[in-house]
């Protein structure tokens, strides 16, 4: 089988064919070289994050979400649980595009909210979009019967919150929504991948303050997917677990019922038992559905609430700063005798004003209240006795004892967004406006007004020390723990019983006394003690002599109640503000009788 | 020694064989969905009982009787590849298929095998020692040009570079005088635009994937994709054998044939896929070393071809598996499925053999 002589025969060793073997081999050697970089640098260096995407293809991950904790108060009512709710979900590779109008018509999206929650789509992974996670029933239905010409398209149901009464305590108990992007980032700086995207979590109140406790642990359940979407079987699957529930201190019955009463006005009320610290009800009119912002808000119901003048969002029990008015002046009563530059006993006379220096400081009553001792100043709030305890006391020794019955700092209840107020000193006024206290301020801060802020829930602190004989009480709305009756003294005032009877005394006579200013408040069978403060709020001069009825609502002054009761044992202690009330016996005592009446003896006045 | 044993070539075909071996249990692999195996894998298995015979028809066959077929063949070629664009069989849009009764073949991939042949011939026939110039290539270039056109028009762009490539790559080992390589370079540029005017919609659209793959992930850069997410998910060791989800639940398209390089590093990692890269290196090494020691020029030039047809569809399939190389459609030797490619190589298998078995050494002994 051989064909010699026809073909060229060659030498294999020969120095060109040497050198053309060398060439070849060296670009055979690149070539190879180039496939096992390119292969090392993707199956090595970037194999992590290869794996990782094919897992996002085959691996679909159905969150369940958990259930929040309900929310009891202190007798066991529901105030807040969940209910089941639907979401629709895309999974954009079977998805077709023209059939965005058909999904908008269903839903009532727009197209181009429902194209811009499907742009967050990566590209290829299969795993469904959060399309509208509030469907209604009637939409679930559409859904459905329309899913042959919605290919893509899933409906999946969760829990969702839900409040038995939106209204009535919604600056306590807050709401849910949808994580913002912002709080996504700081959270997951510290916790990563406790939250996702879509996820919800408490905004506001108990739902904020308590959200590590309220949120439960989601479940997933993970199943296998081909190509095309299919599911193969369930490769994993994890139970959500429910959050905790947490009982509060509020009494469902009187917060109810304080809403009810201050549901014409603007303003707060809270209560609280003086000798615990537990909040009994805390309402801030006007209010908002927690129920509407715990699901979607349309713009038109956010608009509403937003561009409402008298801020419905804010919680003026703890947020709202305003001057005491004349429920200040048992600081001052505290601290002159205390500091001993006065005796109860001791009378100044009262011509209607107070002059210091070449100013004149007048009196509410025009031509004054005459002969007055300490009770007497109290129990008819007379101002020119408390300029001139003020001026003796100064204006830094007046601090001293706010601060010490906790004005000026945060009584650290367990709600979120608590403001301090301010306790004016002359080193404040020297930082903040670079100029001394003159002792013209004085008499003014005597008062409550002037520089005085103070939020409604400190004036109720402080009145509760009073009461309780002396014990700073930290604020709360969560019975907490729930087995043990924790101990919520913040501090001790250190004043001595006889001081604190004298003011005790005086409070009582408020209410009690021919001449106090508070009659309204009075209790058949029941010794309610307290003190009205009516502050001015900032009007223009032409005012200066108008009758308070005629002056325009938004120039009248805030009417302040603070009271506690029964007398002797105190169970129950209130503050009531009325915003633009006029004068505090007028408009607030009758609210804080009634609050009183209803939460020791039951009676509910029409 | 048993002179007919010794004839063998054991450094060919012990890498061989164990790529056969990793090849059935790749496209096992490959071709195995939920439902069970394909019907692909059993024909392939046919195939390869059918190849083996073949192989070794060739390899006692003296390769040197091919040169006088090497016209016929040739012409053979080029009257299938116009009968399948005028009536062929479409697959993917395409008429690359020719049926023959039971089977349906592909006359292009015939096409690979007819160029190094007739090749081979003419430079045999027409050998310089210093170099050709451009006269002398006129009738090589053409032998490359009208199969090229022909298939270019099927369409199948990817085994029209390879024939262009296979030509070139001889021409060049066949040496070229410097000026004339300059020449046809610079002829290349400037045509190559216009090609692109020529090109067909989904060609471009493919060649632009590849620039940018991210740019339509569910079309063209479709395959792009889930091909670097395949082989990137194997990592070091892989995911097990049978395992792969990118293939299994096919997320990668056309796994047992174009990808069928990422199936392998899905399931075996950056070491299964270094031990392949060995095997086929080790082929080549002996494929080179064979043409040097050939007995003769046809020889030297036919082993040389047949190496360099191997080592380029090689590259340019895990080039294009791994990225660095646009979809043009390209197999990989012995591991993709395809029964008229498979054959061909075994049949070009069985030639390096023959020309093994006759080289120059042996024959003075």
């Amino acid at each position: 089988m051989s064909y010699n002589g026809e073909f060229n025969a060659y030498d294999p060793e020969d120095l060109k064919t040497r050198r053309t073997y060398r060439i070849l081999f060296i670009m055979m050697a690149a070539l190879i070289s180039i496939i096992v970089i390119r292969l090392w640098y993707l199956q090595i260096y970037m194999g992590t994050q290869l794996e990782y995407y094919s897992q996002n293809n085959h691996l679909r991950r159905i969150d369940i979400i958990a259930p929040r904790g309900d929310i009891y108060d202190r007798n066991g009512v529901l105030l807040a649980s969940n209910n089941v709710s639907y979401s629709l979900y895309i999974t954009p590779p079977q998805f077709k595009d023209r059939e965005t109008k058909r999904l908008s018509d269903i839903t009532g999206m727009s197209v181009t909210d429902i194209s811009s929650r499907l742009s967050t789509w990566d590209g290829f992974s299969y795993t469904p979009i959060l399309v509208d996670p509030y469907l209604s029933w009637e939409q679930v239905s559409e859904v459905l019967a329309n899913k042959p010409f919605l290919p893509g398209i899933s409906v999946q149901w969760q829990t969702r919150r839900y409040y038995v009464n939106g209204k009535d305590m919604s600056h306590v108990l807050g709401y849910v929504r949808e994580i913002s992007g912002g709080e996504l980032a700081s959270i997951d700086g510290k916790r990563p991948g406790r939250y996702v995207s879509g996820d919800f979590i408490g905004k506001y109140g108990i739902e904020r303050a308590y959200e590590d406790e309220l949120r439960g642990r989601d479940g997933a359940i993970v199943k296998l997917v081909d190509a095309s979407g299919r599911e193969i079987r369930t490769y994993t699957s994890i139970n959500p677990v429910q959050g905790e529930s947490i009982s509060l201190t509020i009494d469902a019955g009187l917060q109810s019922y304080t809403a009810s009463l201050m549901k014409d006005y603007v303003g707060c009320a809270i209560a609280m038992d003086p000798s615990t610290g537990a909040v009994l009800a805390m309402v801030s009119v006007p209010s908002f559905d927690i129920n509407d912002f715990s699901s979607y808000l349309t713009p038109d119901q956010w608009m509403k609430v937003a561009s409402n003048p008298d801020h419905p969002m804010e919680n003026k029990c703890i947020q709202g700063t305003f001057a005491p008015g004349s429920t200040y002046k048992p600081v001052l009563a505290i601290a002159g005798l205390n500091e001993h530059v006065i005796t109860p006993e001791k009378t100044i006379h009262d011509p209607g004003f107070f002059v210091l220096g070449n100013r004149i400081y007048h009196d509410w009553k025009k031509g004054g209240h005459g002969t007055v001792d300490m009770h007497k100043a109290i129990v008819q709030s007379c101002d020119t006795y408390f300029y001139r305890l003020g001026t003796l006391l100064g204006v830094d020794t007046i601090a001293k004892y706010a601060n010490l019955l906790g004005f000026g700092k945060l009584t650290g209840i367990d709600l979120p967004s608590e403001k301090p107020g301010l306790v004016p000193t002359s080193a404040w006024k020297e930082q903040t406006f670079h100029e001394q206290w003159y002792p013209g301020d004085t008499p003014s801060i005597s008062i409550g007004q002037g520089y005085d802020l103070v939020t409604p829930l400190q004036l109720l602190v402080a009145y509760s020390a009073i009461a309780n004989g002396g014990s700073i009480m930290r604020p709360h709305v969560v019975l907490y723990p729930t087995a043990t009756t924790g101990d919520y003294t913040v501090s001790r005032l250190g004043i001595s019983k006889k001081i604190l009877d004298v003011v005790r005394a005086g409070l009582l006579g408020v209410v009690n006394e021919p001449g106090g200013t508070a009659p309204g408040a009075r209790i058949k069978g029941i010794l309610v003690a307290g003190k009205t403060g009516t502050a001015q709020v900032i009007r223009e001069s032409k005012f200066k002599d108008t009758p308070e009825s005629m002056i325009p609502v938004k120039y009248r002054d805030n009417a302040w109640f603070v009271a506690f009761a029964p007398y002797s044992a105190p169970r129950i202690a209130v503050v009531v503000l009325v915003e633009h009330g006029g004068h505090g016996g007028f408009a607030s005592s009758p609210i804080a009788r009634n609050m009183i009446d209803y939460y020791l003896r039951g009676v509910r006045p029409q | 020694m048993n002179r007919k044993t010794s004839l063998l070539d054991y450094n060919l075909l012990v890498p061989f064989g164990l790529l056969m071996i990793v090849s059935v249990m790749n496209l096992y692999s490959a071709t195995k969905g939920i439902h069970g195996v394909s019907d692909a894998f059993y024909r392939q298995l046919i195939w390869f009982g059918l190849g083996i015979p073949v192989m070794f028809f060739f390899a006692y066959v003296d390769y040197r009787m091919l040169k006088k077929l090497s016209f016929a063949f040739y012409v053979l070629t080029l009257v299938l590849v116009v009968l399948t664009v005028i009536r062929g069989r479409s697959a993917y849009g395409a008429q690359r298929w020719f049926s023959l009764g039971i089977f349906s073949f592909q006359p292009s991939e015939l096409a690979k095998f007819s160029i190094l042949l007739i090749l081979a011939n003419y430079f045999d026939d027409h050998w310089l020692e210093h170099g050709f110039g451009l006269r002398q290539l006129l009738v090589p270039l053409t032998y490359i040009l009208i199969p090229f056109v022909l298939i270019l028009k099927q369409p199948d762009l990817g085994t029209a570079i390879i024939v262009a490539l296979i030509g070139i790559s001889i021409i060049l080992f066949s040496k070229i005088k410097i000026r004339t390589f300059f020449l046809l370079l610079t002829a290349l540029i400037v045509i190559m635009p216009v090609g692109w005017h020529f090109m067909k919609g989904y060609q471009k659209t493919r060649l632009l994937a590849f620039v940018d793959p991210y740019k339509d992930p569910l079309g063209s850069g479709y395959h792009l994709l889930q091909s670097r997410i395949a082989i990137g998910s194997g990592r070091l060791t892989g995911v097990g054998y049978l395992k792969g989800t990118q293939s299994h639940l096919n997320f990668l398209p056309e796994s047992h044939t174009d990808f069928i390089f990422s199936v392998l590093a899905e399931e075996w990692g950056f070491i299964g896929s270094m031990v392949v890269i060995a095997l086929f290196t080790f082929i080549f090494i002996e494929g080179f070393t064979i043409a040097r020691y050939a007995k003769d020029r046809f020889g030297v030039i036919l082993a040389f071809g047949i190496t360099a047809s191997l080592t380029l569809q090689f590259f340019i399939n895990i080039g294009m598996s791994t990225g660095i190389l646009p979809v043009v459609g390209i197999t990989l030797p012995f591991m993709s499925y395809g029964g008229t490619s498979l054959l061909l190589f075994m049949a070009e298998f069985g030639i390096l053999l023959s020309i093994h078995a006759r080289r120059s050494r042996f024959e003075e002994v």
